[in-house]
């Protein structure tokens, strides 16, 4: 049944090979009559598709990422190529980095490539999505109806109207509930305005980073030092953008609109589980806020068993200790001396942070019963 | 000069190249299967709820120092960084050098350890695990090694626990929270940590990773990507690197209780260096620190700045502080080559002459 297989890896290694020299070669016969909608990184997307299919990689972490990075670097490098037909590729990069910065200002939609560039300086408010996403019952980018592109047709009347139909009071039997989901709904807003806060900031330190990297390109240029390869260009890209990222970071700025997005989105998930309690309770189900009542009466009923365990090992010591010294015998007497010593320091010290231990443990305890 | 002087063709060249790499090393991928980490035989010894305490199987070859060290890992992350391969491993150095090692592996909590304290930590699990080596070895103290938050830990058990710890080896340990250049003080400040704690119960891996990767996002999410494209047809490095790539993301949730009060009293407060720190009924004074030190810190250390392990040097109480500053990063103080030659044996020496 072993030739019954039909993946050969050989075969298939060299049907990769033949692909992609192929793709390359129909990339440098089209590349003069390119209309700019189909890009490279969309040829390497595809040539993933086909690969990942016909192996077991589909769904690595560090293989999808690699071919997102990929997909970026291609782009970078379509950019370079298409501008340096002219054979001067300076100038393509300043083609390339203008098309950034004015999408980095809402000026224009972008070609493919300079979206990818651009999209790599959203790295970190796409990686926060992602993570947040996982521990969210919505998908990171669920409110991306929201932003302003999204609305720009209608301008500020969406808003409004969001926010007046937010605000109508509620009647009747339901109105308690009507009020908590349009509570959720304003915090939801707060945490989309949070985070298109945050999006803004980073578009700004991205058109510093292009500046920045002008800047480094000049000095490149005046100090005889010119940059000779993709990579390299790669490279110094990445040193200006984590440069500029660094200071930014570090501002007031940063650290008030980081706390803005993360606690606007404690605020929705807090929300969220306090409905979600409301609809357990009525399923007659335990609700979060039983099981943290669970959790901290067992977290301190344990802590009091651990305090009763160590007064009772002491106290079993004590008794040994008493007894020991009937049956130690002449010629072992400064090796057991070492070994009584030893215990009974560990008994006192035992004696000291357990009594300690115990006594704090009722104040916990009297004090959660209070709370509770 | 035109500072780009790259032709066309060279692009076209270097994409292929780039191609031909990532098609030849896709082979070594898809075999990489499961990359061990963890590799120095050891002993459960002792366990408790999700911790392990393990002891490691010293080479029958080198006399073992009497006094076993202890190596407490921090809660984020994974302690299998000190024992990640054969020729990066903390542990195995440190058995060389004739050290009896035992180590906490404090597993991951899940939600029903929410309410495990920094007390239940340290003057718990901690201190339950001295105890235990202790009484294995018939002693009253032992040695303590604090690797990055284990090491705030391990000074912090020292500081109320003096009695049983004979030296204190601290490592990449954050000791000023608040020192000029500390990116994840700075992050925390305007963090309503009690509402985060609150809503979450426990902190998520996931949202610890995020923080982790954004010191330097596009080095860690973007330019390291291109750069295993390099190793793809190097079977040994590239397990290298998925074996890394497995511990970074290989992160615990944080027991949201003893979260809260890390962030809150250390990060945003740094009652470590300024007074007033509290755990349980302990007050955590540096000065109680008496036993002989020993602070190791990285010099290029992003995550934990070296000024900020420094400020230990005129906190503790003991006349015995010895320095050792390592020309590196927060990770390679224990997987460079140059860490595994230096380290560990400086450690192993530095005990040996304290007796």
């Amino acid at each position: 049944m072993a030739d019954s297989n039909p993946f050969n890896p050989e075969d298939w290694m060299e049907a990769q090979r033949k692909y992609w020299s192929a793709w390359m070669d129909m990339s440098r016969k089209a590349m003069g009559g390119s209309d700019g909608t189909a890009n490279w990184g969309d040829g390497l997307d595809q040539w993933w598709k086909t690969v990942s299919s016909g192996m077991p990689l589909s769904g690595n972490d560090a293989m999808d990422q690699m071919m997102k990075v990929g997909r970026n670097y291609f782009s970078m490098a379509e950019n370079l190529y298409r501008g340096a037909e002219g054979n001067n590729a300076a100038e393509a990069v300043n083609k390339w980095l203008d098309q950034m910065s004015n999408a980095f200002q809402g000026f224009t939609n972008m070609p493919g490539a300079s979206r990818d560039a651009n999209a790599f300086w959203q790295m970190p408010l796409d990686t926060w999505r992602r993570a947040t996403s996982s521990f969210m019952p919505m998908p990171g980018d669920y409110m991306q109806a929201l932003r302003p592109p999204a609305r720009a047709p209608y301008g500020d009347a969406v808003q409004e109207q969001l926010d007046r139909f937010l605000s109508v009071p509620g009647v009747g039997y339901t109105r308690e509930s009507q009020e908590q989901y349009q509570n959720l709904a304003k915090l939801m807003v707060n945490y989309q305005q949070a985070m298109q806060n945050y999006q803004a900031a980073f578009n700004k330190v991205g058109m510093d980073s292009i500046d920045r990297f002008r800047a480094r390109l000049d000095d490149a240029g005046r100090q005889d030092k010119p940059i000779t390869s993709m990579r390299a260009l790669y490279d110094e890209w990445v040193d200006v953008c984590e440069e500029v990222y660094g200071e930014f970071v570090m501002s007031d700025e940063y650290a008030r609109i980081y706390g803005e997005m993360v606690n606007s989105l404690m605020a929705v998930k807090r929300q969220g589980t306090r409905l979600m309690d409301e609809v357990t309770e009525s399923l007659n189900m335990p609700t979060r806020r039983e099981v943290n009542t669970l959790h901290r009466r067992l977290q301190e009923s344990r802590r009091e068993l651990q305090a009763l365990k160590a007064a009772v090992r002491k106290l079993t010591d004590q008794v040994n200790d008493q007894a020991a010294p009937a049956k130690v015998e002449a010629p072992v007497e400064s090796k057991a001396e070492g070994k009584d010593s030893a215990s009974a320091s560990r008994a006192a010290t035992g004696t000291r942070s357990r009594a300690t231990a115990t006594k704090r443990q009722t104040a916990t305890t009297t004090k959660a019963k209070q709370s509770d | 000069m035109i500072p780009i002087q790259i032709r066309p063709d060279q692009v076209m060249d270097e994409l292929t190249t780039f191609q031909n790499k990532l098609t030849q090393g896709l082979q070594n991928l898809a075999d990489a299967g499961d990359i061990p980490s963890g590799v120095t035989p050891k002993e459960a010894v002792y366990k408790e709820d999700k911790l392990t305490l393990y002891r490691f199987q010293a080479p029958a070859s080198v006399v073992q120092h009497p006094v076993p060290v202890l190596i407490v890992y921090a809660l984020v992350n994974r302690p299998y960084m000190t024992d990640l391969q054969d020729d990066r491993s903390t542990v195995k150095g440190l058995l060389e050098a004739g050290m009896d090692v035992y180590l906490i592996d404090w597993g991951y909590p899940d939600r029903a350890d929410r309410f495990l304290t920094m007390d239940d930590y340290l003057n718990g699990y901690v201190d339950r695990c001295v105890d235990e080596i202790c009484r294995r070895h018939n002693l009253d103290k032992i040695n303590l090694l604090g690797i990055c938050q284990g090491g705030t830990f391990s000074l912090c058990y020292s500081a109320m626990h003096p009695e049983k710890v004979q030296n204190l080896i601290t490592m990449v340990t954050p000791v000023d929270f608040h020192t000029p250049g500390n990116i994840l003080s700075h992050w925390v400040k305007h963090v309503d940590i009690d509402t985060l704690v609150d809503t979450m119960g426990n902190i998520p891996g996931e949202l610890l990773n995020w923080t982790f990767l954004n010191l330097k996002p596009y080095q860690l999410m973007g330019q390291k990507y291109l750069d295993m494209v390099e190793v793809l047809q190097d079977k040994d490095k590239l397990d290298n690197f998925l074996r890394m790539e497995k511990w970074i993301f290989d992160s615990p949730d944080q027991a949201g209780e003893t979260y809260r009060q890390f962030i809150k009293d250390f990060y945003q407060q740094n009652k470590l260096m300024n007074g007033d720190l509290h755990i349980g009924e302990y007050e955590v004074n540096l000065a109680n620190v008496t036993m002989p030190v020993l602070n190791i810190f990285a010099e290029q250390d992003h995550l934990v700045p070296p000024d900020a392990s420094k400020a230990l040097a005129g906190k503790v109480g003991t006349k015995d502080y010895t320095e050792l500053s390592f020309p590196g990063g927060h990770i390679g103080i224990y997987v460079s080559g140059k860490a595994q030659k230096t380290v560990p044996p400086a450690i192993g020496k530095w005990v040996k002459e304290r007796g």
